[in-house]
C-alpha cells in the first residue's frame, strides 16, 4: 500500500464515524421532537376549511381532514377555486377528496386521522 | 493578439470574477448590518417594522440584496468566461471539484437568503427544496434537515447562510483566485452601483396576501419545470447531470469538452426562456397571462418596487409597539388610522388588519406608498378572492357567490338568446361574463346586465335605490348615521390630505330591504310590487301635486297598489330568502325558480312540517344564529321542505311555530291555509301565488330597434358608446295574472304567468338577419311569482270566468245559452297582432280545436317546462265557470264540487244545467 492510499484510508476511517454520528444524532433530534396535533370546534363549515397545514373537508355531515402539503413538492395548498383546491407553486388541482384532477401532484392528499373530544375535533399531524 | 470585435466585458471596469467578488464583499458586510435588526424568532415581522420604521436599515436591506443578485449574475458570466477561456485546464482537479460543489454553494446561499424573508413565498420555497432534497436517494432525509431543520424555524436556515455557506465561498474564492481582496476601484464603482440601486429600488418582501406564489427570479425557471414533472426527482438529475458534464470538462477530449460546454449554454439559454414565461405570463392559479393584461401586477411590482429610500422621514416619536401585529404581520397603516371605528367585530381590524381587505402596501409609513395598490372598496367579486375570499375568511361563499344567478343572469341570457334566434335552447346555462357582440348579446349589454353582482361598486357611500351590483357590499355594506355623517364630512373635504373618515362602514347580516331594492325594482319589480307600488309611464310633470305616486331616484314613477301582506306585517326579504338562496348553494342554475328554495307551505302549515334542532344545525346556520344570540341547544327550526335547510328565524313551539323577523325581532304567528286551500283535491295543483296574488305588472307592444347613430351604455363594460338598442314600450297594466303551468316529471304546478316576451326585434337595424327574416316577432309569456300577496285568494270567477287569467287578454268572455245549448265567446279588448293574429295582450287564442295548440304546447314560454292550459284544462276550467253562472261561489253545490271527482260530480247534475259545449 502506498502512503497516498494510507492516508485515504485513514481519512475515510476517520470521518466515517462522525457521518454515523451525525445521522445518529439527527435522527434522536427528530424523535424527541414529538408528535403536533390540532384541535378545532367541531363546528365547522360545509365545504372546505384550511387550517395552515390541515385541511378540513365536510359533506354531507361527513368530515375528512388532508394535510395540506401538495404531494408533488409539499407546499401548502391553501386556495379553492371552481371547487378545486389549487397549490399555488406548481398549479397542481385536487377535488374536495384530496384526489388529483391536475398535475403535477399525481398522489392523493394524505389523510389524517380524526378523534372527538369534548365538543373538539382532534387531527393527528404527523410528518408529511 | 488584440481582440477587435465588440465584447461585453469592455463594458466593465474589471472582470466578471473581480467584479462578483466585491458583490461578494459588500453583500457580506451589509449582511453585518442587516443582522442587527433583525430577529430570527420574529423574522417577517422584524423585517416588517424595519421597512416602517427603519430607512436605514432599509437601506442596508437593499444593498444585501442587489450585491447578492449582482454577486450571483456575475458568477455566472465568470463561469462562462472562464468556460469560453478554456480556464478549467489552469485550475487543479480537487479545486476545479470544489469549484462545481461551489455551483450548488452559490444557489444555495442565494435560496437562504429569500427563505430568510420568512414571508409567504419564502416559506413555500422553503418546503420545496426540503422536499426536492429528500428525493435524494439514501441521505436525502438527513441533508434536507441538516440544512433546514424542522417546523417553521428558521434557525438553521440563518446559521447556514450568514456562516456555513458563507465561510465555503470565502474559502473557494481564495483557493482560486489567490485574493479575495480586489482592485479598491472594483469594489469602489460596485458599492457605488449598488447604492444607487439601493436607492432607488426597494429589495421585495410579498405581503402574504397576494395570490400568485412566485421563487426567487433565478428559480422561476425551476418552478416551471417542476410544474411539467410529476416526478420532480427528475429535476435534480438534471442539476447533477449539468453538474458532473461541468466537473467532466477538464478530464475529456477538447472536441467532447466544447460539445459539452455548448450543452450547458444551450440549457442556460432554455433556462432563461423559462424563466421570462414563468416571470412575465404566470398568473394566479398557474393560468397563463400578459404583463399588460391589467389583472394584477402586484408580484410583478414587488420584484421591483422603484421608490426611493425614504431617508426625510421622522419616526423619532413612533414606538415599533404602535404598529400592530396581524396575523404575524406589520401593517403600518393604524399609524394614521388609529381612531377609525365603526366596525363589526369580525371585520375589526384588530381582528383582521386593514390590508386583508383593503389591500395596499403594509409596509410603508408614508401616504403615497401605503396607498399604492389599495382596494378602496373591497368586495366586489374583481377582488373578493385577495380579499372577502381568502383562505383564513370566506372562501367558500366567494365561490357561491360567483356561481349565483344574481352574477351569471343565466336565464336572463338564455331567453334574450333565444327570442333573438341565437339559440334554440331555454334551459342552457349562460353566464353574463360570456358576452360577445352579437345582436343579443349586444341588447343586454345595452338595457340588461347591469344588475350583476360582479358590476363593480365603484363610489363610497351606502347602498341606495340607484346601486347595481357590488359583489358582496350589495348585501352587507351598511353606513349607520354615524357612518354616513362621517362620510358626507370626508367627501366635504376631500382635498384635505389630514381629513379623514373617521367612522367607518360596517359589513354585518343586517341586509334590508334596501339592499334588494335597486336591482330588484326593476325586471320582475318584485322589490316595488312587494312594496304596493306598479310602475306607470308618467313624469314629474304628470304627478306634480298629486298623492299616491312615488318618484324613485332613477325618476321613473310608480303609482299606489296594494302591497304584499308580508310587507304590511313588517317581513323584510331575507326572511323568507336565506343565504343558501341569495349567495347560492354553489350550484349553478338556469333559471331563477331553480335557485329560490322557499315555498309558501314551509311556514302556512295544516300539520307542522320535519323541524331540526339547534345542534343538527348547519354550520353557516349555525353561525348565523349565533351571531344574532339566538343560540338556545333547545331551540328548534322549521325545516325548508325543499332545501332541506333550517329556516333559521322560525322557533317551533309545540306544534305550531312563530317567526322572527330578522332585522327586526319582531315575532309573526305562521298562519295555517285557509279552508278553501285544502277543500278537497280540485285545486291540489294550484299553487299559493296562483290565487293570493292581488296583481302583477304587464306590459305589451314592445319593440327593439337598433340605433347605430344614438350613444348608448354599455352596462357589463361600464362606459358610453355610439350605438346602442332601444326598446319602445307599449302600455303597462297592473291586473291579476295570467295562469300557466309548470309541468315536468314531478307533477304539475299551476302559477302566475307575465307576458315575459311580447316583443318585435328589428334585426336588420343590427345588420343581421336569421334565415332571411329581418324581424322577428315573440309571444312568451314567463312565470313569475310577483311578491303581490293578498290574504284572501282570488274568487272563483276570477279564475273560471276571466279571459285573462286563461290566457286570452282583456276583453268580454260570455256564456250564451241557446236551444238549450252552452257556448263560450269571446271578444277581445284589444286588436289583433298583425304577426300571429292574437289580440295584443293575449297568451294563447280562444278556440278548442287546434291539435297543434296541444302538440307545441311548451313553445309559448321562456321555460321548456312552463305551458299555457292545454284545450282539456281550458275546458275544464270554462265547465266550472259556466257553473258559476248560476251558482254561488259559497254555495252548497259549488264547494261540493271542490272535494269529489268533478267528471263523475257532473254525471249528476239538474236536468236544467245547460253544461258548455266546446267547438
Amino acid at each position: 500500500m502506498s502512503r497516498k492510499d494510507f492516508l485515504r484510508f485513514v481519512w475515510i476511517a476517520v470521518v466515517a464515524p462522525f457521518v454515523f454520528i451525525w445521522g445518529m444524532s439527527v435522527k434522536r433530534f427528530r424523535e424527541s421532537d414529538g408528535k403536533s396535533e390540532l384541535r378545532i370546534s367541531s363546528m365547522i363549515p360545509d365545504g372546505i376549511s384550511f387550517y395552515d397545514e390541515v385541511i378540513i373537508s365536510k359533506r354531507d355531515g361527513e368530515v375528512k381532514a388532508f394535510s395540506a402539503h401538495c404531494t408533488h413538492l409539499g407546499c401548502i395548498i391553501n386556495e379553492i377555486r371552481d371547487g378545486e383546491m389549487v397549490c399555488p407553486c406548481h398549479g397542481s388541482r385536487f377535488d374536495t377528496d384530496g384526489k388529483p384532477i391536475n398535475g403535477p401532484a399525481v398522489e392523493r392528499l394524505r389523510q389524517l386521522n380524526i378523534n372527538k373530544e369534548n365538543g373538539e375535533i382532534v387531527i393527528a399531524i404527523n410528518g408529511r | 493578439m488584440a481582440d477587435n470585435k465588440f465584447s461585453i466585458k469592455s463594458f466593465f471596469y474589471d472582470t466578471y470574477g473581480a467584479i462578483a467578488s466585491a458583490a461578494f464583499m459588500i453583500c457580506a458586510v451589509s449582511g453585518i448590518f442587516l443582522a442587527i435588526p433583525y430577529d430570527i424568532t420574529a423574522p417577517y415581522e422584524s423585517l416588517g417594522s424595519l421597512l416602517i420604521l427603519n430607512p436605514f436599515a432599509v437601506f442596508f436591506r437593499n444593498t444585501h440584496y442587489w450585491s447578492a443578485q449582482l454577486f450571483l449574475i456575475f458568477t455566472l458570466l465568470h463561469i462562462w468566461d472562464q468556460l469560453k477561456q478554456s480556464g478549467e485546464k489552469n485550475v487543479r482537479s480537487g479545486v476545479w471539484f470544489r469549484l462545481v460543489i461551489s455551483v450548488l454553494v452559490v444557489f444555495f446561499v442565494m435560496i437562504t437568503g429569500f427563505i430568510l424573508k420568512a414571508d409567504a413565498d419564502a416559506m413555500q420555497a422553503r418546503l420545496i427544496m426540503e422536499n426536492l432534497v429528500r428525493k435524494v436517494p439514501l441521505v436525502g432525509d438527513l441533508i434536507a434537515f441538516s440544512l433546514l431543520g424542522t417546523g417553521k424555524s428558521l434557525q438553521l436556515v440563518y446559521v447556514h447562510h450568514i456562516a456555513t455557506a458563507t465561510i465555503f465561498l470565502v474559502f473557494i474564492i481564495i483557493e482560486h483566485s489567490r485574493t479575495i481582496w480586489g482592485k479598491r476601484t472594483t469594489f469602489l464603482y460596485t458599492l457605488l452601483f449598488v447604492s444607487v440601486l439601493s436607492f432607488f429600488f426597494q429589495a421585495p418582501l410579498h405581503d402574504s396576501i397576494g395570490r400568485v406564489m412566485k421563487g426567487p427570479w433565478y428559480f422561476v425557471g425551476l418552478q416551471e419545470i417542476l410544474h411539467w414533472l410529476s416526478s420532480p426527482g427528475l429535476s435534480l438529475i438534471i442539476i447533477f447531470g449539468l453538474l458532473l458534464i461541468l466537473y467532466l470538462i477538464p478530464k475529456i477530449s477538447e472536441r467532447k469538452s466544447q460539445i459539452s460546454k455548448k450543452i450547458i449554454l444551450y440549457t442556460f439559454y432554455l433556462y432563461i426562456g423559462l424563466t421570462i414565461a414563468g416571470y412575465f405570463f404566470r398568473g394566479e392559479n398557474w393560468e397563463w397571462r400578459t404583463p399588460w393584461d391589467g389583472k394584477g401586477t402586484d408580484y410583478l411590482e414587488n420584484a421591483f418596487n422603484p421608490e426611493p429610500v425614504l431617508f426625510g422621514q421622522n419616526f423619532a416619536e413612533i414606538s415599533g409597539k404602535e404598529i400592530p401585529t396581524i396575523n404575524g404581520r406589520k401593517e403600518s397603516c393604524m399609524l394614521c388610522h388609529k381612531n377609525v371605528s365603526g366596525f363589526s367585530p369580525a371585520h375589526d381590524p384588530k381582528a383582521i388588519g386593514c390590508v386583508s381587505c383593503h389591500g395596499g402596501d403594509p409596509f410603508s409609513s408614508d401616504k403615497g406608498r401605503a396607498h399604492r395598490r389599495m382596494i378602496v372598496i373591497p368586495g366586489n367579486l374583481a377582488d373578493a378572492g385577495r380579499s372577502c375570499g381568502t383562505a383564513q375568511c370566506h372562501p367558500v361563499i366567494t365561490e357561491r357567490v360567483d356561481r349565483t344567478l344574481m352574477n351569471s343572469l343565466s336565464g336572463m341570457i338564455t331567453v334574450d338568446r333565444f327570442v333573438f334566434g341565437e339559440s334554440d335552447s331555454l334551459s342552457i346555462l349562460s353566464g353574463v361574463h360570456h358576452l360577445g357582440n352579437t345582436a343579443a348579446d349586444e341588447h343586454l349589454k345595452n338595457l340588461c346586465v347591469i344588475c350583476h353582482l360582479g358590476n363593480p361598486k365603484t363610489e363610497t357611500g351606502r347602498i341606495t335605490e340607484l346601486s347595481r351590483g357590488g359583489g358582496c357590499n350589495a348585501c352587507h355594506l351598511n353606513y349607520n348615521e354615524k357612518a354616513m355623517l362621517s362620510h358626507s364630512l370626508y367627501q366635504k373635504n376631500k382635498g384635505n390630505s389630514t381629513v379623514n373618515q373617521i367612522v367607518h362602514p360596517s359589513l354585518t347580516l343586517q341586509v334590508t330591504n334596501e339592499h334588494c331594492f335597486g336591482c330588484h325594482s326593476r325586471s320582475g319589480r318584485i322589490s316595488t310590487n312587494y312594496e304596493g307600488w306598479h310602475e306607470t309611464q308618467l313624469t314629474a310633470e304628470n304627478i306634480a301635486g298629486k298623492s299616491g305616486f312615488r318618484m324613485l331616484d332613477d325618476k321613473r314613477i310608480f303609482e299606489r297598489a296594494s302591497e304584499d301582506v308580508h310587507h304590511k306585517a313588517g317581513l323584510d326579504c331575507i326572511d323568507c330568502h336565506n343565504s343558501y338562496e341569495v349567495m347560492g348553494d354553489g350550484k349553478l342554475y338556469a333559471h331563477e325558480e331553480q335557485q329560490v328554495k322557499i315555498g309558501c307551505e314551509d311556514c302556512h302549515f295544516e300539520k307542522l312540517p320535519a323541524t331540526i334542532s339547534y345542534d343538527r344545525l348547519d354550520y353557516e346556520s349555525k353561525k348565523i344564529v349565533n351571531l344574532k344570540g339566538w343560540n338556545n341547544n333547545s331551540r328548534k327550526f322549521i325545516k325548508g321542505k325543499e332545501s332541506g335547510i333550517a329556516l333559521i328565524n322560525t322557533i317551533v313551539r309545540g306544534d305550531s311555530a312563530v317567526l322572527v323577523g330578522k332585522n327586526s325581532g319582531k315575532i309573526h304567528k305562521l298562519n295555517p291555509p285557509g279552508e278553501s286551500c285544502i277543500l278537497g283535491d280540485a285545486h291540489s295543483d294550484v299553487s299559493c301565488s296562483a290565487c293570493h296574488t292581488a296583481w302583477t305588472p304587464r306590459c305589451i307592444g314592445c319593440h327593439n330597434v337598433y340605433e347605430p347613430d344614438t350613444e348608448g351604455y354599455d352596462m357589463f363594460a361600464n362606459r358610453f358608446k355610439k350605438g346602442t338598442w332601444v326598446e319602445y314600450t307599449g302600455e303597462y297594466f297592473a291586473m291579476q295574472p295570467t295562469l300557466g303551468v309548470f309541468d315536468n316529471n314531478t307533477g304539475k304546478s299551476v302559477k302566475p304567468a307575465v307576458p315575459g316576451m311580447i316583443l318585435t326585434i328589428d334585426k336588420k337595424s343590427y345588420g343581421k338577419e336569421i334565415d332571411g327574416k329581418s324581424f322577428l316577432f315573440h309571444r312568451l309569456f314567463a312565470p313569475a311569482e310577483p311578491h303581490t300577496t293578498m290574504k284572501e285568494g282570488r274568487n272563483c270567477k276570477s279564475c273560471h270566468n276571466n279571459p285573462v287569467a286563461i290566457g286570452y287578454g282583456e276583453g268580454e268572455l260570455i256564456y250564451e245559452i241557446n236551444n238549450g245549448k252552452g257556448h263560450w265567446k269571446f271578444s277581445s279588448k284589444y286588436k289583433d297582432n298583425e304577426y300571429d293574429g292574437l289580440p295584443e295582450d293575449a297568451w294563447i287564442s280562444f278556440g278548442f280545436s287546434n291539435k297543434e295548440y296541444d302538440d307545441n304546447i311548451f313553445s309559448h314560454s321562456t321555460r321548456d317546462n312552463f305551458r299555457p292550459f292545454t284545450v282539456e284544462e281550458q275546458k275544464k276550467i270554462l265547465t266550472v265557470g259556466a257553473c258559476l253562472i248560476c251558482h254561488k261561489e259559497n254555495s252548497k253545490v259549488m264547494k261540493e264540487s271542490l272535494k269529489v271527482d268533478f267528471r263523475e260530480y257532473l254525471k249528476r247534475v239538474k236536468s236544467g244545467c245547460i253544461l258548455p259545449e266546446f267547438k
